[in-house]
């Protein structure tokens, strides 16, 4: 009895996260920002943006930004295939793709289970790192995807200076 | 001109309850000890913006209200005076008397003046303290009343409308044995009463309408009878009023006591007056004959003449609860047109325009089969296309609005203020039919309602000013509406006085508003935007308070539009607002760089051509030029200023557009133009940001995205490349 009561408890504690792999690293994000999971294509290019924003692509009448992960963090190849894939995230009001190399897995964590990360100076800044998680024999670092997406260094918002009159 | 200025009476009136809504609200959240300058600057725009309206209308006694209590306000705001609880709660008051006087107005009645004066003069009162003392022994009234007034304001009151199917009056039901019962309830107080034994009631007093029921229980069916707390704001504002302004005179002393608690229970049926020891059994006689339905003039004949007075508060009351059963049968009415969110149409809107382009995109894949074959599917598809064009076009003229339904406003604003300030002025409209957005259309009506009044009090000269200029003596303001490019513009022209460059500059040195040492005129004219800033030498009624262009300029911008001054000396002064459309369609041309799809606004481009070897010429450190017809055009090639990689980098082998932007003609050169095709503008903004040269997106036949170019950004870019 106790033992289904505390498997209750860590079920409700529980939450899923997306996986997905940049280079040789595994990253997780929590499946409630993701949207959906699509191809890469008909992407229309906007001028004087850096690299990693590939532009922006139509997805069901709303024109939404695509950025490319392996770009803006220089991890793994940047080719466009078939294979491709991009995670549409849905950020509360705002829709961003993200362009990585594979979606590999879809797991539940405990917060328990996620440990802080050391401060090695990873490939992203530490703020948007909520941890590290095993997942088997591999390791997943968790991100503030939201946190990540919405800061200055990714330049997908206009900043308040940039709005003001 | 003569424009039914009621047809926009119900909008004055909705928006004023808005302005009074957010004022109230303001006004709540002030603290007294240390009230935020933001604050009471919000709560003046929203007095300022209302007496604006009612100055349009004609509804002077709003006007001259909202003037008193700007006017307090403006002292508040400029630190003169200090905020005060009995400010705040004389503005409170003022905004319920307000809301009265809107109903009234909306019931087509016209509130007695004597109410307005007397909250007119409290304001001033305040505002003046000097003035105060003469007023000093009214107030003293107060205090001892007021508690008493509180614990009654929170009695609760009864609407009953009895609405029965039958006449029931006629049958075995008498109405005095109702009237009676309820009375022994509390306070009953007859409102109507018509054929049919259709009768209501206002009932004060008992705290659960479950006593009331259990009355009518024995009478009708229970959904023959209504019975609702009622909305105390109209009714709240007149007792309050009367007792500031001398209920105290009327009160023997030595029955002060008694008086007063009768008078209490009685004050919200307005008849506090009355009340005297020796009245007494008269006031109760009165009351008995109101219940038997002779409403409220009753008394009259009992009054002595000492308190004839009073009768001007008196007529005030009857006036406004009149209103109550007029609203109600005000409703059907409403019924004909129905207010929905506008973020419903706005997505109305946006599905239809995906039919629209899933549409093209089975129309292009149909057009691979063949047509013999697929008749059907091909016949379908143009039925589609038919069905799903009107379609956009009804949804999107659900908010498309000419632009006359401002511009109507305004003649009658025009010769009131002409009237009042001795000036002759002749307004011309133009373009009175151009559509335009309703939400843009709404919150066009106070900027525009604003730089007319500026226009004509700071702009237009007296005659005999004009005269001695060598002008005619009549001034001409033209209001104009016109569709420019993928914005539209909206123009006060005045032929008057110009903008005072050295005024500006020396008031702006007063307000120590820092400057650069040699400004140029945009700058100075800007000036005019600062919040206070006025040159006006008195403040009127009209403006001079230096609100005015700084709502301007907060409510353009708010519309994502610009505000453009132009001014000469002596000429006259034009204000341009230019507004974006933001969802209309957009008449584009298509055209190509490399890969790349761009949307041209169609009404920009001028022509396009393909140049010869010696039109084109190399302006050092500036660029190309192309001679046009003698003209020399700047060249602009999109793929540099865009960074991309074209098909033809020689000008003789593309194709140039001339297009007409900010900053004069242009010429964009592009590899190739494709097609003209009009195109549903999207935001890029809403998931992604502003980007420089491009003013919004849309989504092709195909499915992929093309970006609409923004002509006036992108000849600023090229020109100035190095100081980016």
């Amino acid at each position: 009895m106790i033992d289904v009561a505390e498997d209750q408890a860590t079920q409700n504690a529980m939450q899923e996260y997306l996986t997905f792999t940049l280079g040789e690293e595994e990253y997780a994000i929590d499946i409630l920002k993701v949207q959906e999971i699509r191809g890469y294509d008909a992407v229309t290019r906007i001028a004087n943006t850096p690299d990693y924003i590939k532009g922006v692509i139509n997805m069901r009448g709303v024109i939404v930004p695509v950025v490319d992960m392996r770009l803006k963090f220089h991890l793994g190849n940047a080719t466009y295939d078939q294979f491709t894939v991009m995670i549409i995230l849905n950020l509360g009001t705002r829709i961003v793709g993200m362009v990585v190399d594979s979606v590999s897995d879809v797991i539940a964590l405990n917060p328990e289970e996620i440990r802080p990360a050391p401060d090695f100076g990873a490939t992203f800044d530490t703020q948007y790192l909520i941890g590290l998680a095993s997942v088997g024999e591999r390791m997943a670092i968790v991100v503030d995807i939201e946190k990540l997406m919405t800061s200055q260094e990714m330049g997908l918002i206009d900043q308040l200076s940039d709005t003001a009159l | 001109m003569s424009i039914d200025l009621s047809q926009f009476h119900q909008v004055f009136i909705d928006e004023a309850h808005e302005h009074l809504g957010n004022m109230e609200q303001l006004l709540l959240s002030v603290d007294v000890e240390d009230a935020s300058l933001e604050d009471l600057n919000a709560i003046f725009r929203a007095a300022h913006s209302i007496k604006g309206g009612s100055g349009t209308f004609g509804f002077s006694d709003i006007a001259e209200l909202t003037h008193a209590l700007e006017t307090l306000l403006d002292k508040l705001r400029k630190e003169i005076l200090q905020p005060t609880d009995e400010m705040i709660s004389a503005f409170l008051e003022c905004c319920d008397l307000l809301n009265a006087m809107l109903e009234a107005h909306q019931g087509g009645e016209h509130v007695d003046d004597d109410t307005t004066q007397l909250m007119t003069t409290r304001l001033l009162n305040l505002a003046d303290p000097e003035a105060e003392i003469a007023s000093q022994p009214v107030d003293q009234s107060e205090p001892s009343l007021s508690s008493g007034e509180s614990s009654l304001n929170h009695a609760n009151r009864w609407l009953i409308q009895l609405n029965p199917h039958t006449d029931l009056f006629a049958g075995s039901v008498s109405q005095e044995a109702i009237t009676d019962d309820l009375s022994a309830l509390g306070q009953l107080t007859l409102l109507d009463q018509q054929p049919g034994s259709r009768v209501s009631w206002r009932l004060t007093g008992p705290e659960t309408d479950g006593p009331i029921r259990e009355l009518f229980e024995y009478i009708c069916q229970q959904d023959e009878v209504v019975i609702q707390l009622e909305d105390d704001q109209a009714e709240k504002v007149i007792p309050e009023t009367e007792e500031d302004d001398g209920f105290g005179f009327f009160v023997d002393e030595s029955t002060l006591p008694a008086a007063q608690e009768k008078a209490q229970s009685e004050q919200d049926d307005g008849f506090g007056f009355f009340v005297d020891e020796s009245e007494l059994p008269a006031q109760q006689q009165a009351d008995k004959e109101m219940e038997q339905g002779f409403g409220f003039f009753v008394e009259e004949h009992e009054l002595p003449a000492a308190q004839q007075d009073s009768k001007a508060s008196q007529k005030t009351s009857p006036k406004l609860k009149a209103n109550k059963p007029k609203q109600d049968s005000g409703k059907p009415q409403a019924e004909s047109s129905i207010r929905v969110g506008v973020e419903k149409v706005d997505q109305l809107i946006n599905l239809v325009g995906e039919l629209v382009i899933t549409r093209s995109m089975l129309a292009q894949s149909a057009s691979a089969l063949d047509p013999v074959q697929f008749e059907a599917i091909h016949e379908g598809l143009v039925n589609l296309e038919r069905n799903s064009r009107d379609l956009q076009e009804a949804v999107m003229s659900i908010r498309m609005l000419p632009i006359n339904f401002v511009f109507g406003r305004f003649p009658r604003v025009v010769r009131d203020l002409t009237q009042k300030m001795n000036k002759k002025v002749r307004l011309k409209l133009v373009g009175e039919e151009t559509e335009l957005d309703k939400g843009l259309i709404e919150k066009l009506a106070d900027p525009l309602t604003h730089l007319l009044r500026n226009s004509i009090d700071h702009g237009i000269e007296t005659p005999e000013i004009r005269l001695a200029a060598g002008k005619p003596e009549e001034g001409t303001i033209t209001l104009s509406a016109s569709h420019q490019g993928g914005s539209i513009l909206v123009q006060i022209a005045d032929d008057g006085a110009g903008l005072n460059r050295d005024k500006l500059l020396e008031k702006a040195k007063e307000k120590q508003i820092p400057l650069s040492d040699n400004p140029s005129d945009k700058e100075v004219w800007q000036l005019i935007f600062a919040p206070g800033f006025s040159t006006a030498k008195q403040v009127t009624d009209v403006s001079g308070r230096g609100v005015g262009m700084d709502v301007v300029q907060r409510n353009i911008a708010e519309m994502k539009g610009q505000v453009e001054i132009e001014s000469f000396p002596g000429e006259g002064t034009t204000i341009g607002l230019r507004l974006p459309l933001t969802l209309a369609i957009l008449d584009g041309m298509t055209l190509r760089v490399g890969s790349e799809i761009f949307i041209l606004p169609l009404t920009r481009i001028l022509e396009s051509l393909q140049p010869a070897g010696d039109q084109l010429k190399t302006v050092s450190g500036k660029g190309r030029v192309v001679q046009i017809r003698g003209e020399y055009l700047p060249l602009i090639a999109l793929y540099e200023v865009l960074h991309l990689e074209p098909e033809v980098t020689d000008p003789e082998k593309g194709i140039l557009v001339v297009v007409e932007s900010s900053s004069g003609k242009v010429a964009l050169f592009v590899d190739e133009l494709i097609a003209q095709q009009q195109v549903v503008i999207k935001s890029l903004e809403t998931h992604y940001r502003k980007v420089e040269g491009i003013s919004g997106a849309t989504i092709m036949g195909d499915g992929r995205v093309a970006l609409i170019l923004d002509i006036d950004k992108l000849a600023r870019m090229s020109s100035s490349p190095i100081s980016v």
